[in-house]
């Protein structure tokens, strides 16, 4: 091929229960240029290779999210992992752990889907206003507040890193209280009670053991361990309010 | 990265559908059924629903689930760095004892304090205690590290930078310690005053 | 009525406001008392020094907000060692009571002890 610098080893986890009920690896020789990522790699196999790979990947830098796989063990996006940085290899490629496998390096992320509106991720109001009364406006410091947690691009990297969601599946997880506390700390919402509901119950924060590995892997640096830690000060706080006031217990 | 928040604000909406642990009554007649179309991940292409528990992916028949070994915290080395992390607090608990049982020692008279001290002194007892320092240092080290990550100080709506946080726990620990030790210092160096009102 | 775990953010509030005591008092309090202090580093011991110390009712009054703190410390941490590192999930609600037991036992030990020194 065409300014292939070197060939490099791919050990890739192939799954296919049409054909065969126990997964496998299956190992590629692949030329590669000096600038490729992990995934162009792929790419070359299911081109010239191996079409019925299957895996999932769209805008190639690092923007949609949807190429996290597992890379030597660490759940990364292939989109934006050098092989140069992984040489001499062979370089293992794994699902993202964590989610079940459909077939290949596809894995099935509707449980994410399903949790992610149960934080209600968008900005909740006591009283809509009306059209005319303008727009909402909020300083630089108000958006500063909850930048950081807007960044996700719900890539899963956290998940897979997660030993808890793993072994605990009904752990609502890292993304989805980092958006929870998103809209929690936008100076337009009104929502925060509605998500302590969801969040202070069984798998919601109380799961969490900071081992803070998704903080780590997290391609974004929205730092999802860092906001369940900051909302379980919150919650601790709320309940001991709660306390305090009989009244209204949640 | 205004229609992103948008996007991320309608997307989960259309899952909203199914995706309750516990289905309303109307959905729940139709399971074993009929599918209804919006349950379906894919579509109109026969794909399975949406999971509403995630265990029961776990028997899905054609979708393929690794284990976790048991000893998922060898995987690297910031779980092993985690584990330990977690292991420290059976020195706490270790020194809590130990604390109480030296109070009890001092309390009964000079020969048990001695013959405390004694027992203190023998060199594997001296060594088990090196290593129950270690571990307790582990623990200050690893919790004065992770504090700035849980805690957000916000002084005039800017947020105060998380090594001055780091910094100012760091501080805390070296100055508490060392009155600690200038206490115990005292205590222990003055044989026959009691400089205690 | 059978037996219920503690709820979450208490015995989360018991186990931070622990880790952080523990973390700031305890590697000074053991390389004294338990190191340097038996192996002569510091010279010969006054025991009624220490005793007066240790008597005092402003060390009794810290350590009995201290020693429950770290027991609790350590019940919240090893629980869930045990429950996640060894994935005992099945056993959750047993490990919760045996730990936080443990702690609330080893606490009311601690304060009755405390009450009757001196
Ligand atoms: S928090 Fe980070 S790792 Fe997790 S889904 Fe969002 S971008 Fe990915
Ligand atoms: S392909 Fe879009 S993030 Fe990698």
């Amino acid at each position: 091929m065409e300014n292939a610098v070197d060939t490099v080893t791919l050990k890739v986890f192939r799954y296919r229960p049409e054909t065969a009920p126990e997964p496998e690896y299956e190992t590629f020789e692949v030329p590669y240029q000096e600038d490729w990522m992990v995934l162009d790699a792929l790419n070359h196999v299911k081109d010239e290779m191996d079409g019925s790979l299957s895996y999932r990947w769209s805008c190639r830098m690092g923007v949609c999210g949807s190429c996290g796989m597992t890379v030597n063990g660490e759940p990364v996006l292939t989109c934006a992992t050098y092989i140069e940085d992984l040489l001499p290899g062979p370089i293992r490629i794994d699902p993202l752990r964590g989610f079940p496998v459909i077939r290949d390096l596809v894995g099935d992320l509707g449980d994410f889907m399903a949790k992610l509106p149960r934080v209600k991720p968008w900005i909740i109001r006591k009283e809509e206003e009306p059209l005319d009364a303008g727009e909402t406006l909020q300083t630089p410091e108000e958006v500063g507040a909850f930048r950081q947690y807007s960044m996700c691009i719900n890539c899963m990297l956290c998940y897979a890193a997660c030993p808890i969601y793993e072994m605990e599946p009904d752990f609502i997880g890292p993304a989805a209280i980092a958006l929870a506390q998103r809209y929690n700390l936008d100076s337009r919402d009104h929502g925060a009670d509605e998500r302590m509901d969801v969040l202070s119950r069984k798998h919601g924060v109380w799961d969490c053991t900071f081992v803070g590995e998704c903080s780590v892997v997290c391609p974004k640096d929205v730092d999802p361990a860092g906001a369940i830690q900051r909302y379980k000060v919150t919650a601790t706080m709320d309940w001991f309010r709660s306390l305090l006031r009989p009244g209204r217990s949640g | 990265m205004r229609s992103r928040e948008e996007g991320a604000a309608t997307g989960p909406d259309r899952a909203t559908t199914g995706s309750d642990r516990a289905p309303p009554p109307a959905e729940a007649g139709t399971r074993g059924g009929e599918i209804p179309q919006e349950l379906h991940a894919m579509g109109d292409r026969g794909a399975p629903p949406v999971q509403e528990n995630p265990r029961h992916t776990r028997y899905h028949p054609k979708w393929h689930r690794q284990p976790t070994p048991l000893t998922w915290w060898t995987r690297n080395r910031r779980y092993r760095a985690f584990i330990l992390r977690e292991l420290t607090s059976v020195a706490v608990l270790y020194a809590a004892v130990l604390l109480l049982i030296h109070l009890l020692a001092l309390d009964r008279g000079p020969e048990s304090h001695a013959a405390f001290q004694a027992w203190l002194a023998r060199p594997g007892v001296v060594a088990f205690h090196l290593f129950v320092l270690a571990a307790l240092l582990y623990h200050t080290v690893t919790w004065l590290n992770l504090a700035p990550q849980a805690i957000a100080l916000r002084i005039r709506g800017r947020r105060v930078p998380s090594r001055i946080v780091l910094l100012a726990h760091h501080f805390a620990w070296l100055a508490l310690s060392a009155i600690i030790v200038a206490g115990l210092l005292f205590a222990l160096g003055d044989p026959g005053e009691a400089p205690w009102p | 009525m059978a037996l219920k775990p503690p709820r979450e953010p208490l015995v989360w509030a018991l186990f931070s406001a622990g880790g952080m005591v523990a973390a700031l008092v305890l590697p000074a309090l053991a390389g004294i008392l338990w190191i340097a202090a038996p192996l002569g580093l510091l010279g010969p011991l006054d025991h009624e020094g220490l005793r007066l110390l240790a008597v005092h009712p402003v060390v009794r009054i810290g350590m009995g907000l201290l020693l429950p703190l770290f027991f609790f410390h350590w019940a919240h941490r090893f629980r869930h060692t045990l429950h996640d590192g060894l994935q005992l999930y099945h056993l959750s609600r047993f490990i919760a009571l045996v730990t936080y037991g443990v702690a609330l036992g080893l606490s009311l030990g601690a304060l009755w002890i405390l009450w009757s020194l001196g």
